[in-house]
């Protein structure tokens, strides 16, 4: 009976497995196999460490990094932060709730190149509008946001934050609507204010929201890359806004080292399965329902 | 009900927050489209103006003579309807294999293809790359989508809702002479429609929007996709702002309309993906 079954079910199965196999499977096996190859095609093979070796001497690789990390454990937690006050600013009001939620949520569904060109036009030097409103309000000089390494990333980051609201946003909102609203009435009885609501009684209770967004937003953050190649350009690397998917990028299409791009991939993977595996256990431990 | 002024006071001051931000996540999108209006040479002004002294409409018609944007925009609606066409055939008979049948290992195959969920795209494309080299499928149609027409978390959404509809329905279907394809096709996909509906668009989203896989497979003018497209425009436009702005608003244009349609369900698509995990 169980034979027979397979042989019915393999029809089904067979495009989507086929697929998996040539487009993921085997990719990432050869990620692997790629990067501990010595020489920079697969077209010979000797296999070594040195890849690795390089890699990690590579200052441009080191830097991809460095930004990375700075841009994910900047705009991860800032995002989160005005996400939640949005959040509980949202589930504390009836009218308008949902117009201002529809308006959250837009920049999700909007093309992120698109959007990033804006707001370059809006980071401009010479006529964008927030040097003029930096201006007016602190009396700032023209920054180079876009084409000057020491503010590229910042403007990066900005509209990071900006575009992540979007996502953030709707799940802790979603995350605070199913609270059950006896808590919150036990507290009112209790005469506990509002802050203390908000620390006492959501925070424990969205924990386990939280902790998502958190791990999602970091995943995301360390595969930057759209926002940077749209808003700095194809030369990020020259105004310090390299990240590590940018790294893998330009080893790929400008050097053609698949090598150094594999070697580079497989850490971007391992970093992502340990936040993986980091966010399971924080959302087992901070789950209330689970203890 | 009495209200104190302090709670007016609050109440006054979360309208106001969620006001501003309303206006921060709303800007670039009115800044977009009033640049897409204005003079070229009043945008490379300075100070710049929050709005134009006059409308300049023919920016559109400019961009279509400076760009083959009409070009870019078909290819992309192509590119999606070709997307959406294989993607769902596949997902829904995958999700039918493994909602319907009883075979040794099932369990751990469907692990095995969760599991590749966590797996960046950014690590498999550098072998992807070079695999549609080798097949010769630059610069086609079916490049640009074909690598991921079998979306792991949308198979597990489907199957979910194939097995929740009731084993009877499957045994009146057999009583009534339907081969177990009939079933899928005529019982469970009217059923599961609106989840299907639902990861159509959310499919759809991805596909219009998706930037870096279409900027490695593709070289000609002729197979560019918006987004990309759109890049290479700006490396001719240079600082011509409101053509820019024009060529923006032909890319994000569809997808607010989709969005302001199925608003509902989009929400409640990456919601519930939010909170399953």
């Amino acid at each position: 009976m169980k034979q027979q079954e397979i042989r019915k079910a393999l029809p089904y199965l067979l495009p989507a497995f086929i697929i998996l196999l040539v487009f993921t499977f085997y990719p990432l096996a050869n990620a692997f196999i790629q990067s501990f190859n010595r020489l920079p095609t697969p077209d010979k093979y000797d296999l070594s460490l040195k890849t690795y070796q390089w890699l990690l001497k590579d200052v441009t690789f080191i830097n991809a990094i460095r930004n990375t990390l700075v841009y994910s454990f900047v705009t991860v937690p800032i995002s989160i932060a005005i996400s939640l006050m949005i959040a509980a600013l949202l589930t504390s009001i009836q009218r308008l709730r949902v117009f201002f939620q529809t308006v959250y949520f837009l920049p999700y569904v909007t093309s992120a190149v698109a959007v990033a060109f804006t707001w370059g036009y809006l980071f401009n030097a010479d006529y964008g509008l927030i040097n003029l409103i930096l201006g007016h309000l602190f009396g700032l000089a023209k920054i180079p946001w876009i084409k000057d390494p020491q503010y590229a990333m910042t403007a990066v980051m900005i509209f990071g934050i900006w575009r992540s609201l979007a996502f953030n946003v709707l799940i802790l909102t979603t995350g605070m609507l199913s609270i059950d609203p006896q808590y919150y009435k036990a507290a009112r009885v209790d005469g506990a204010n509002n802050a203390t609501t908000f620390f006492k009684i959501t925070l424990p209770l969205l924990a386990p929201v939280v902790s998502y967004v958190f791990t999602i937003g970091l995943i995301n953050a360390f595969r930057v890359f759209t926002e940077v190649y749209a808003l700095i350009g194809s030369y990020a690397r020259i105004y310090n806004a390299n990240t590590m998917v940018f790294y893998i990028f330009d080893q790929l299409w400008v050097y053609k080292d698949y090598s150094l791009a594999s070697a580079a991939s497989v850490i971007l993977l391992l970093i992502i399965l340990v936040l993986t595996g980091f966010s399971r256990w924080l959302s087992r431990k901070t789950d209330y329902n689970a203890s | 009900m009495n209200i104190t002024p302090k709670k007016a006071i609050g109440k006054t001051l979360s309208y106001l927050i969620l006001g501003f931000f309303a206006v921060i996540t709303l800007f670039p999108f009115y800044w977009m489209t009033i640049t897409a209006l204005q003079d070229s040479n009043a945008a490379i002004t300075w100070p710049p103006q929050l709005w134009p002294k006059s409308l300049h409409w023919e920016n559109f018609s400019r961009l279509l003579d400076a760009a083959p944007f009409g070009r870019y925009f078909t290819n992309s609606v192509i590119v999606v309807i070709m997307d959406l066409s294989v993607s769902m055939v596949v997902m829904s008979l995958a999700a039918f294999g493994f909602a319907h049948y009883k075979f040794k290992g099932k369990e751990t195959i469907f692990m095995l293809f969760l599991a590749t969920m966590m797996i960046p795209s950014e690590a498999l494309i550098i072998t992807n790359f070079r695999t549609v080299a080798k097949l010769g499928w630059f610069d086609t149609y079916h490049v640009l989508f074909l690598p991921y027409v079998a979306s792991v978390f949308y198979i597990y959404l489907l199957r979910q809702a194939f097995e929740s509809v009731p084993k009877q329905l499957y045994l009146a279907a057999k009583i009534d002479g339907c081969t177990d394809f009939q079933y899928f096709l005529k019982i469970l996909v009217p059923i599961a429609r609106p989840m299907m509906i639902t990861i159509a668009i959310l499919k759809t989203i991805a596909s219009w929007n998706s930037f870096m896989w279409p900027l490695l497979v593709t070289n000609t003018n002729r197979m560019r996709v918006i987004s990309y497209g759109l890049v290479a425009f700006q490396s001719e436009a240079g600082n011509d702002f409101p053509l820019m702005m024009a060529a923006s608003i032909f890319t994000v244009a569809p997808m607010v309309v989709l969005y302001l349609i199925a608003r509902k369900k989009i929400i409640d698509g990456i919601a519930r993906g939010g909170i399953k995990g």
